[in-house]
């Protein structure tokens, strides 16, 4: 057996590992009941199904070249999807689209916190400020 | 060449049929989220098939077309993003 032809086996097999990640998304997208669950979902299928198709696709055609065009792909795309799908599910916080109830919904209790604490931390901010520049003064002379 | 390229075809018909349920999944959604969600997949989905057809052509540059699709698929998701909540921030 051929190194090329190794070759483009193991790549063939990377390719149906990532259309298999690309269906379970799919899948996902249509059995899933709520927003949040079909972005997570869709986020791993654009991490995880793009990165291995276009590693099957480099092993058909192997060449220096293409593997810094490879190294590259790989760096941009598990870097800004993540960040894209995090956008898409903060924009689909901020407009309010309802998530499954018997969740908790963390980020709602998280403002309720810092509104109800803010105010008084200011204030002891404000005296611990005065304090010790009084102290300072009345030290120094 | 042609008979070890088994993947390639059977991952081009998945992926097709994917993109079709894909489509069919942006009509019938109930929300505006739901529909921003499966147009990014939908994106990403363009951008696999992209480099199997690129491998299939045996063209020069497909590598460079498969860069620059991840790339658009960022500024895709993040202007569907900042479309979803109506330019607001």
């Amino acid at each position: 057996m051929d190194l090329t032809t190794f070759a483009e086996l193991f790549g063939n097999l990377f390719i149906i590992a990532g259309v298999l990640i690309f269906t379970v998304a799919v899948v996902g997208l249509y059995k899933f009941t709520d927003t949040y669950q079909r972005i997570s979902a869709v986020g791993t299928a654009a991490g995880l199904g793009i990165s291995l198709v276009v590693i099957g696709v480099f092993f058909e055609m192997p060449s220096w070249p293409n593997f810094v065009k490879l190294l590259i792909i790989l760096f941009l795309q598990l870097a800004t999807s993540s960040i894209g799908t995090m956008a898409i599910a903060r924009s689909a916080y901020l407009t309010g689209s309802k998530m499954q109830p018997g969740h908790f919904d963390h980020l709602a209790e998280d403002q309720l916190d810092t509104h109800e604490t803010v105010h008084p931390d200011e204030d002891e901010a404000h005296d611990t400020d005065d304090i010790p520049s009084d102290a300072g003064h009345e030290s120094t002379d | 060449m042609t008979a070890l390229n088994f993947g390639m075809y059977i991952g081009l018909a998945v992926l097709a049929a994917c993109m079709i349920a894909v489509a069919i999944r942006i009509v019938t959604a109930r929300t505006d989220a739901d529909r921003a969600v499966s147009a990014d997949l939908l994106m990403f989905s363009f951008t696999g098939m992209l480099a199997m057809i690129g491998v299939l052509l045996a063209g020069a540059f497909f590598f460079d077309l498969i860069l620059i699709a991840s790339i658009v698929g960022f500024l895709s998701a993040v202007s569907l993003a900042r479309a979803l909540t109506r330019g607001r921030r």
